[in-house]
């Protein structure tokens, strides 16, 4: 029994995990759900105590205590017509079988009134404090009632017409008939029956409107439209934003309505588009142009001949790819290459006076050593490029060329999960042997009875591996521009370069400081093996562990630990702002479970700084130990 | 008497609480000097001390004269050359390859690399292996290749580590030979080793005897017996007149052919006790030759002598 649960334990674990997560996504969804749906239950229960069923009855400056039910009980003769003229009803009111009932003339009614089977009901100068429900093909005229609490329902094929007055809330849940507003304004309006019950309202003011009318997504009520976008999102880093949009006209007018879309960005006109449009059911495109990055509006304003507007607007982020400096670089790698070559001619000056060095001979027989593993990396450094080009080869198919989101979304992923396993590679067959197998296997001891000192020993495989590590990068970032260079829009190019230059530096930021650790372990450590466990740890079982830290801690210093943390903040900013694989588990379930976590704010400028200072003390660190400890 | 080409003072390491090497002072001078001791006696921490691999606990080294922790230590191990006892070079390489890149670290010209390598290949009998793997070598290979990279830079300074422990014993024989060779070049050379015979087989011209990290002795081998003061004397006749009269005398008689083999202290008391009982009871000696104990006789006394035991015990 003990063993089955202990068996059972992470099943149940996340049942659980589970059921609170669906606990918690359904939550917010179900308290949505109640203010747009009225069920047909809440109908009013019939209560008539006083009937008129036949004649036509006129009642003046009366107070009617009881409910009135209105009916005509015989269909051979006229329908009953019942007037109340400034009369006050303390009950509700019911109208059936084609009866008439005029509510004129400050009549009160503080109940309800419920009309169905053809019936007709004038209501005008008079308040209704309950509520009007409209059944079957009943007809209501309302005009020039003001109550704040009138709440209308609208079922089946009523006809309903409000004009000049007060209404605090109008459901509709036809199928046919319609709804005309004029002149009037209702708090809330909230359409929920099928496209042919026909809604109007001009001139007037409605505060809310809801239009869940069927087919859902596509009417948004009157004169309202939405941006739908063929693109991921509103944020983007594209210069261009490509809107399309479908918008339904307002029913009064039958046929062709002709509308003006304005296009504004940041509240400046952009361009005017005139809308076109099948029965009452209008659409547009536009691509709009921002080079200016930062957040920007963009709306979509539409008139139609009354001068009656509809304005929709959306946020649109425009991040633009940030161009990798390509001068700087130069100027940075012409620098190293004069270094390197002063530093050439002075230890070739110094050799002349006998002063040697062995520095240049372990560099070059470790890079001659690892000709074959060199070859390898460098071959699969082109293995996602190569990837790339097939995936992007087929989405050109589909699509057309690319836009820069395209590649970066998944040239991120894919550089991202890539840099995991292959730095764990790298670092493995590089960095995690350099010095504790020659220790191991006393190499290291005999070559120190050579004129070598210590330190060229390790400094000549770390500037092997530096090497070694720019020809990989270089491979990789290689491969993915070419991967993708076909397929994209021609207009992106520059930012495909930019994104290679990127992925060169990230390279750079991660395979270093790794290879530092790893060196600094390889030169301390006696075991192999050990050397070999701490890439595992840091690429692989610490992300991880440490991301959900955050969680405990409510903020996300613990990331500061993940060395995999690093590179994905470098990614999110300088080639796609999704990456993080483990940097936003915390924040994410944090969220789910109510959990503020405070973020870490480090800028690319923070994340060198540590880096390098990690690569630096490791190095510094190794120097130290091989020059002052017992090589056994 | 020559400068010591290498000379340790109180030399001294100690990993943790065990002591290594203690206080060890060690002189040798040119030609073959054996550098005696059993398993785990010190011999391969002092050598990795000598090569500047282990750093000392205490005391100093020098090396032709110069501290090898000074500034000078590039200089000396540009002098020495370096044969471990598990051979461990760089195994990819070829055995040419080897050589030559010894040559770039000694910072010769490529021509003499050439040549140096080509003489050195040939010496050791490995030209026509000089394009396969080291790491396909057999041992006896694998420790000539050894030789021969230890020797690319002409060093006047050979330290060998137990080089013959992993040969069979023709490579062992080709080894002296090859030792007695360099011997004859002028090499100075510290062989460490347990194997004792071959230390006689080299005629080494010293012996140094470590055990639990100190120097037990140190001298030529006629020195050591000088010492030790045990000698090997031969009696023939083997009468038995002489046994009764030398059990008392000896500390071991065996009996050979005819002849009474004894060890003694005090050669002159048996050379008397023979004589009188040869004149007494007129009894021709054949033979009366005294020799100094073998070197495995040596060592043995050496471990075992109470001096030592006594030292060991105070440690």
């Amino acid at each position: 029994m003990h063993k089955t649960l202990k068996k059972a334990k992470i099943p149940i674990i996340l049942f659980i995990m589970l059921f609170f997560f669906c606990v918690f996504i359904q939550t917010p969804l179900s308290t949505s759900n109640q203010q747009y749906s009225l069920p047909n239950s809440n109908s009013i229960p019939f209560q008539a105590s006083v009937t008129y069923e036949s004649g036509n009855i006129i009642r003046e400056d009366e107070t009617i205590v009881d409910n009135i039910l209105v009916m005509s009980s015989n269909p051979l003769l006229p329908p009953t017509n019942v007037t109340l003229i400034n009369c006050t009803v303390q009950g509700s009111i019911y109208v059936f079988n084609t009866a008439l009932l005029n509510i004129l003339q400050r009549s009160n009614i503080t109940g309800n009134v419920v009309i169905s089977d053809d019936s007709k009901v004038h209501i005008d100068n008079s308040t209704i404090t309950g509520t009007i429900e409209c059944r079957d093909s009943s007809v209501v005229n309302l005009s020039n009632s003001y109550t704040n609490s009138t709440i209308f329902w609208k079922f089946d094929s009523a006809n309903l017409t409000i004009l000049n007055s007060n209404v605090f809330q109008l459901y509709e849940f036809g199928i046919g008939g319609q709804i005309q507003v004029l002149d009037s304004q209702i708090s809330q309006v909230f359409l929920n029956g099928i496209s042919s019950s026909r809604t109007y309202i001009n001139s007037s003011n409605i505060l809310f409107l809801d239009d869940s009318a069927k087919p859902l997504g596509l009417i948004t009520g009157p004169l309202q439209f939405n941006f739908i976008t063929l693109e991921y999102g509103y944020s983007t880093s594209e210069r261009e934003v490509n809107l399309t949009w479908i918008g339904w006209d307002s029913p009064t007018i039958d046929g062709y309505l002709n509308l003006t879309f304005q296009i504004l960005v940041d509240d400046q006109l952009f361009t005017e588009i005139n809308g076109s449009g099948f029965i009452n059911q209008y659409s547009g495109y536009c691509i709009v142009n921002i080079t200016e990055t930062g957040t920007h509006n963009i709306s979509l304003v539409s008139f139609d001949g009354n001068g009656n507007n509809f304005t929709s607007t959306i946020k649109v982020e425009i991040i633009v790819y940030p161009s990798f400096s390509w001068n700087a670089f130069l100027i940075v790698v012409v620098v190293i290459v004069c270094s390197i070559l002063m530093a050439s001619i002075y230890l070739h000056n110094k050799q002349k006076q006998g002063l040697h060095s062995s520095l240049l001979n372990i560099f070059k027989r470790e890079l001659s050593e690892s000709k074959i593993k060199i070859i390898i990396f460098i071959a699969l450094g082109a293995v996602p490029g190569i990837l790339l080009f097939f995936i992007f080869g087929m989405i050109n198919v589909e699509s057309g060329a690319l836009s820069i989101d395209s590649v970066r979304s998944l040239v991120s992923m894919i550089f991202t999960l890539f840099l995991y396993y292959f730095g764990l590679a790298f670092s493995i067959m590089f960095g995690a042997g350099a010095i504790v197998n020659a220790k191991k296997d006393g190499s290291l001891s005999w070559f120190l009875s050579k004129p070598v000192r210590r330190w060229e020993f390790l400094w000549g495989k770390i500037f092997a591996y530096l090497v070694i590590i720019i020809m990989v990068m270089l491979s990789i970032s290689l491969s993915f521009v070419l991967g993708s260079l076909s397929f994209i829009n021609p207009i992106y190019r520059p930012d495909l370069f930019s994104m290679g230059g990127f992925i060169f530096l990230i390279g750079l930021l991660a395979l270093i400081p790794l290879t530092a650790i790893v060196v600094l372990c390889s030169t301390v450590f006696k075991k192999p093996g050990l050397t070999i466990f701490i890439p595992i740890l840091l690429l692989i079982a610490l992300p991880p562990i440490v991301s959900f830290l955050p969680i405990v801690t409510q903020n996300e210093y613990p990331l500061l630990l993940s060395f995999t943390y690093y590179f994905e903040q470098l990614g999110g900013a300088w080639v796609s702002s999704g990456a993080g694989l483990f940097g936003s588990i915390g924040t994410t379930f944090g969220a789910a479970f109510g959990i503020t976590i405070t973020p870490l704010s480090l800028t690319t400028t923070h994340i060198i700084l540590i880096l390098s200072s990690i690569t630096i003390i490791c190095f510094v660190l190794a120097t130290w130990y091989i020059q002052k400890k017992d090589i056994p | 008497m020559k400068e010591p080409i290498i000379q340790t003072f109180d030399l001294t390491k100690v990993f943790g609480r065990t002591i290594a090497v203690n206080k060890l002072n060690l002189k040798v001078s040119t030609g073959i000097h054996g550098f005696l001791g059993p398993n785990g006696a010190g011999k391969t921490t002092t050598i990795k001390m000598l090569i500047g691999s282990l750093f000392p606990t205490a005391g100093r080294i020098e090396l032709f004269g110069q501290d090898v922790r000074g500034k000078e230590t590039i200089n000396i191990h540009k002098r020495i050359g370096y044969v471990p006892e598990h051979p461990t070079y760089f195994m990819g390489m070829s055995a040419e390859d080897l050589l030559y890149f010894m040559g770039s670290i000694f910072h010769m010209p490529q021509q003499e690399i050439r040549e140096r390598a080509n003489h050195l290949l040939q010496m050791v009998e490995l030209t026509e292996a000089k394009n396969r793997p080291i790491v396909k070598f057999s041992a006896g290979m694998k420790q000539r290749i050894g030789i021969a990279q230890a020797l690319m830079n002409d060093p006047e300074l050979l330290i060998l580590d137990e080089i013959t422990s992993n040969l069979d014993p023709f490579g062992r024989n080709q080894m002296i030979d090859l030792l007695k060779d360099l011997r004859r070049e002028g090499k100075t050379m510290l062989v460490s080793t347990h194997i004792l015979p071959e230390v006689q087989k080299m005629n080494a011209d010293s012996i140094g005897i470590i055990d639990h990290g100190h120097l037990v002795m140190e001298g030529t081998i006629e020195e050591l017996n000088q010492r030790i003061g045990t000698r090997i004397i031969r009696i023939s006749p083997a009468h038995e007149i002489f046994r009764e009269a030398l059990t008392p005398l000896v500390s071991k008689l065996t009996e050979e052919v005819d002849t009474f083999v004894v060890e003694t202290d005090d050669k002159d008391k048996i050379w008397r006790t023979i004589a009188n009982l040869s004149i007494q009871n007129n009894i021709s000696i054949t033979e009366f030759r005294s020799a100094g104990l073998e070197i495995e006789q040596i060592f043995m006394k050496a471990i075992e002598s109470e001096k030592h035991q006594e030292a060991l015990k105070l440690a």
